[in-house]
């Protein structure tokens, strides 16, 4: 699973933090970075912030 | 053509429009306005163009649109005339926050202060919110009658505002009426007096916070106005932009907060069974949940606006460049189609998110630090003083877009001696 991050889009509102608190983390620049690369059992929590990010920042390769 | 949906420029509901808009609802509140307005045109268009959104999926689909941006809306549904010079005039360094702003400018001025508000970092604030509360709550100990805004709702966010941008504590009571004075004209009824105040406020409080940022830069601290100093510093940011986002991070700071304690109060000492409820609730996910049906039920926030960049669709709705969209938030939350029985508070609701943080690149900063505050003091101030009680009138603001309490007169009655079981942050 690959996760991308539109690093022009991300205002770090923090939503896929919440959504997924393992995976995402709002950095001091004020957008968000990977903490690791997202294991399969994950999925769920990842596509949930993928479908609440609030710039449509986020996309997810199967 | 007609659009579906769309009611255009009638007469009697332009006049049902403008009464839901400029009315004192008081503490029934809007919402047999909305119900009114929402069950003959969801969508309507008002002979001057203005388009009206009181549907929630409607509400959703416009916030969310990154069509229907920023530009003089803020300043559009004023309803009483006001001349156009005063009106650049009132909000001129408020309106060059990122409230206000299009990608990329947004973008820039929000990424400078978004990781503090992140629900990682503001769960670091739990124990000093914690602590707020519990003082606050001792001062009600004893006590024949307290007034909950003053003495609670406001004196709360304040303090957890202020100790996060580093507004010191002696000054914050001083800058509190400036931000109900520059906020005024978001109100569609504002005239030119109200506006004229704001103008005026605006300038107090850019003369505040500009000696204060000067003094952050001098001896720069942990506080966010430091790091909007050293960010200015280093022209991330103009000056207009600098003093205004200080203004508007400690305007949002309480103003919203105040109200969801405030309202969310008034709403459960209106129903004792789900007042006990929360009284009784540890889970924190359950206490989430309630505090999302205390957001719904009556949000301190009723209004949003955008202006379309570009033509665009809601639904079967077309606007077109220029055009400014109304979204009547409170309305959305208490649509029928989303949420069963509307009218009703439920704590356990689990019917979608509410509208009252708006969405999309503008969704509130401040949301998980809102819903913190709110977790902690409703289940803590009921379980101290479980027979806490009215004591006369509440007393509603005026106003559609910001609605709040001035004063909730309560008894607090006897406290309760037996500690919470969860009382983790508490020895």
């Amino acid at each position: 699973m690959r996760v991308h991050i539109d690093t022009t889009r991300c205002t770090g509102h923090g939503m896929c933090e919440a959504a997924a608190e393992d995976v995402f983390e709002v950095g001091p620049d004020g957008i968000t970075h990977l903490l690791i690369d997202p294991d399969p059992s994950q999925r769920r929590e990842v596509e949930a912030a993928v479908a609440e990010c609030p710039t449509r920042a986020l996309s997810v390769e199967p | 053509m007609v659009t579906p949906g769309l009611v255009q420029a009638d007469p009697e509901l332009e006049r049902g429009l403008l009464e839901l808009l400029l009315t004192d609802h008081g503490a029934a509140g809007p919402y047999e306005g909305y119900r009114w307005l929402q069950s003959r045109a969801p969508r309507l268009r008002t002979g001057a163009g203005l388009v009206v959104l009181s549907g929630y999926r409607d509400c959703e689909a416009a916030l969310r649109d990154r069509a229907l941006g920023k530009a003089d809306e803020s300043l559009g549904f004023a309803l009483a005339a006001v001349p156009e010079e005063l009106r650049r005039r009132a909000m001129r360094r408020f309106r060059r926050t990122m409230l206000f702003r299009n990608p990329p400018d947004h973008g820039r001025l929000r990424r400078l202060v978004s990781q503090v508000f992140t629900p990682r970092h503001v769960e670091e604030l739990r124990a000093s919110v914690v602590l707020r509360v519990e003082e606050l709550l001792d001062g009600w100990v004893g006590r024949e009658s307290v007034d909950a805004i003053s003495e609670l709702a406001l004196p709360l966010p304040v303090g957890v505002i202020g100790d996060l941008l580093g507004v010191p504590e002696s000054d914050r009571a001083m800058a509190a009426p400036w931000v109900r004075e520059l906020v005024a004209p978001l109100e569609p009824g504002a005239d030119a007096t109200a506006v004229a105040a704001a103008a005026a406020a605006e300038d107090q409080l850019a003369d505040y916070f500009t000696a204060l940022l000067a003094d952050k830069r001098a001896r720069p601290g942990e506080d966010l106005l430091s790091r909007l100093a050293h960010a200015r510093g280093a022209d991330v940011l103009d000056d207009d932009e600098t003093v205004g986002t200080a203004i508007l991070l400690f305007a949002a700071g309480f103003e919203t907060t105040t109200n969801l304690v405030g309202n969310g109060l008034s709403a459960l000492l209106a129903a004792p069974a789900q007042r006990a409820r929360l009284a009784a609730e540890t889970d924190p996910a359950k206490l989430g949940l309630a505090v999302e049906e205390l957001l719904r039920f009556d949000a301190p926030v009723q209004t949003n606006g955008r202006t379309a960049l570009a033509d665009t669709r809601i639904g079967d709705l077309e606007i077109h460049a220029g055009q400014v969209v109304l979204m009547l938030l409170g309305a959305g939350n208490r649509d029928p189609a989303v949420f069963s029985d509307p009218d009703r508070l439920d704590l356990t609701r689990r019917e979608g998110p509410p509208l009252s943080f708006g969405g999309g690149l503008h969704f509130c900063l401040g949301a998980p630090l809102a819903r913190l505050e709110a977790a902690e003091v409703f289940p803590r101030l009921l379980t101290r003083f479980p027979e806490l009680a009215p004591a006369g009138d509440a007393n509603w603001r005026r106003g559609l877009s910001f609605r709040g309490l001035a004063t909730l007169p309560l008894h607090p009655g006897p406290v309760r001696t037996q500690n919470r079981k969860d009382s983790r942050y508490l020895s």
